[in-house]
């Protein structure tokens, strides 16, 4: 999952204008509960993989930057549904 | 002798017989005109069996024609009941059942629906009182040709009643589907038409505009101030409202000078790029009433109109009309400013409480109730539902109705809407009031039109704020959400966006909103 396609989803799935990578999602309130959902179901939808996000703290979505990492790892691990 | 709905228009037919008092495309009715006409109609109404107390259903267009039709009724201390000849026939059958009226008047427009309206209630009687009869499975009481040919005495005695009975019933949209009644008496009408005479100074060489249909509490100023004051009422033809090209040549045309509607026929007016530098050279006051007026196209008309006074008005239908009223002095400045729905009309008072009945602090948000002598009685046939909100049990000796909007008072006492107070949603931990929104993106110049609603969503706790709107050019969600978050904290922006070609009105030309949020939700089903 790279940075190119978690500003994708955001911006076309989410609605939210990123201005840059390290745009503060968590201080401003845009991801929100509603947000949230939406988004680990667009990630899911695009990878095919489900994700287990149990370990996922929330400080670790922060920015556009800091998900491309977090979703990186947690794909890593977890298990392909549709591959 | 109390005066009575139909007195001002005897009065006038009296003293000035052949002025005009309605104006149409076609044709002009004088006061004695309409006098004579709604005598005519009584007298067959009479025949029929119709009384004081007996409701008379009225299913036609405003105009001279329903306008006797309505008068006839009031001669008779029986309650009329206006109805939307364009509502389903469905929802007209509910009306129907639940008003139980003698009668239904209705003409040519109302034919499809008032006929099956009619099938399903055999025993309401038909009057016909405008044009050839139709053939129908129902055979009328009355046509037009039996009203014109009433050659005999139309005088008419006073009815038994008092103006705390009603005059009319008006059918409001009820939050469960089912329209509801609202009573509404001589006096609650006669009460704020007297207001509204002195105050807004209408005088016999007035022409007043009248864009509500007659199903709608607005109309009801339109119509008994203008006779209030012995003045012309110009009811807006349906097809010059439909293009504001065609409205703003008939405003100018027909030289009116007072101009009352619902907001969203002054957004028209303002977004086709069309409105001339001081187009109306007659009109010495626009008002509105029923939704927050966009502060931006009220910048727009004020910048046209230099020479008009524009006013808030506010009230619901169960306040009769308007209980409070705002003159706009000066153009605002700031698009985003919210104008206020201001002081009390003279009788009544607004109260700002919190939820345990005291009263809230200067700026601090609560419940608006109203007090005073535009009360409805309370809703026909619902005592449940008008104990609800009409309440006596909050303050002592004193009766209350629950607006359901949300407001603040200033220590002046003037008043400023907030919003719904069920169009408030939380979302973790926020509140937000959608009308915040709303007010917001319709700042945004590359809009023509928007709106906000909340929808439920299956897969999330709470609502989803979701936004509507129509622009000239496709407009990428994304970039309108980033022009919204400079004007509204981020946590208020919409989740779900949807560009339209036009926004859904209801009959009152208000924007539909249980109809955008369906809208709203077959696309998630579609997804």
């Amino acid at each position: 999952m790279t940075l190119e396609t978690i500003i994708e989803i955001l911006e076309d799935e989410l609605f939210l204008l990123i201005d840059s990578p390290d745009h503060d999602l968590i201080d401003t309130g845009e991801l929100d509960s509603l947000r949230f959902v939406e988004l680990l179901l667009a990630v899911e939808q695009r990878t095919g993989q489900k994700l287990t996000v149990g370990d996922l703290n929330l400080d670790d979505l922060r920015t556009p930057r800091r998900m491309t990492k977090a979703f990186g790892e947690l794909l890593a691990s977890s298990e392909v549904t549709n591959g | 002798m109390a005066r009575l709905l139909f007195d001002d228009v005897v009065g006038w037919a009296k003293d000035a017989p052949n002025k005009v008092a309605v104006c149409e495309e076609d044709s002009t009715s004088t006061y004695r005109d309409l006098h004579r006409r709604s005598n005519q109609i009584a007298r067959l109404l009479i025949d029929l069996g119709v009384g004081a107390g007996d409701r008379v259903a009225i299913a036609m267009p405003k105009g001279a024609g329903a306008i006797a039709a309505m008068l006839a009724a009031a001669k008779l201390g029986a309650p009329y009941v206006p109805i939307d000849p364009d509502s389903p026939a469905a929802r007209i059958t509910r009306i129907l059942t639940s008003a139980d009226p003698a009668v239904v008047i209705a003409d040519a427009s109302a034919i499809t629906t008032v006929e099956a309206s009619l099938a399903a209630n055999p025993n309401v009687a038909l009057g016909w009182i405008e044009g050839a009869l139709p053939t129908w499975p129902v055979e009328p009481a009355f046509g037009a040709a039996e009203v014109d040919a009433y050659d005999g005495e139309v005088a008419l005695g006073r009815p038994d009643i008092t103006p705390r009975d009603t005059a009319h019933i008006l059918f409001t949209s009820g939050s469960t589907g089912e329209p509801k009644g609202v009573i509404i008496t001589h006096e609650n009408v006669l009460a704020y038409v007297d207001w509204v005479v002195e105050h807004f100074c209408y005088l016999a060489d007035d022409h007043i505009s009248g864009h509500s249909p007659l199903h709608f509490d607005l109309s009801t100023m339109d119509i008994y101030a203008t006779f209030a004051a012995g003045a012309t009422l110009h009811p807006v033809p349906k097809n010059v409202n439909a293009n504001p090209a065609d409205l703003i040549e008939w405003i100018h045309t027909n030289q009116l000078t007072q101009w009352f509607s619902v907001p969203s026929a002054l957004n028209h007016l303002t977004r086709v790029g069309e409105l001339p530098q001081e187009p109306f050279a007659s009109l010495r006051r626009l008002m509105w009433c029923g939704e927050v007026l966009p502060t931006p196209t009220l910048i727009a008309l004020m910048t046209a109109m230099p020479h008009v006074e524009f006013t808030n008005l506010y009230g619901p239908t169960e306040a009769t009309i308007a209980s409070s009223w705002h003159r706009v002095e000066h153009k605002p400045d700031d698009p985003t400013a919210s104008i206020p729905i201001g002081v009390a009309c003279a009788g009544e008072a607004l109260l700002v409480l919190r939820d345990d009945g005291s009263h809230a602090d200067p700026g601090e948000i609560g419940n608006l109730y109203i007090e005073g002598v535009g009360l409805s009685p309370g809703y026909w046939k619902d005592p449940t539902k008008t104990a609800a909100v009409f309440r006596t049990d909050l303050l002592p000796n004193r009766r209350v109705y629950k607006t359901g909007d949300l407001a603040s008072l200033d220590e002046h006492n003037v008043a400023t809407f907030i919003g719904r107070e069920d169009t408030q949603i939380k979302s973790r931990g926020y509140r937000i009031e959608l009308g915040e929104i709303e007010s917001a993106l319709q700042t945004l110049d590359e809009l023509t039109d928007s709106a906000i609603v909340a929808i439920e969503l299956d897969h999330v706790d709470g609502s989803a704020i979701a936004a509507a709107y129509t622009a000239p050019e496709p407009i990428r969600p994304a970039r309108l959400a980033k022009a919204l978050g400079g004007l509204v904290p981020k946590y208020m922006l919409p989740h779900r966006w949807i560009q339209l070609d036009e926004l859904p009105k209801n009959v009152n030309g208000k924007i539909d909103r249980p109809e955008l949020r369906s809208r709203f939700l077959q696309k998630e089903v579609s997804k």
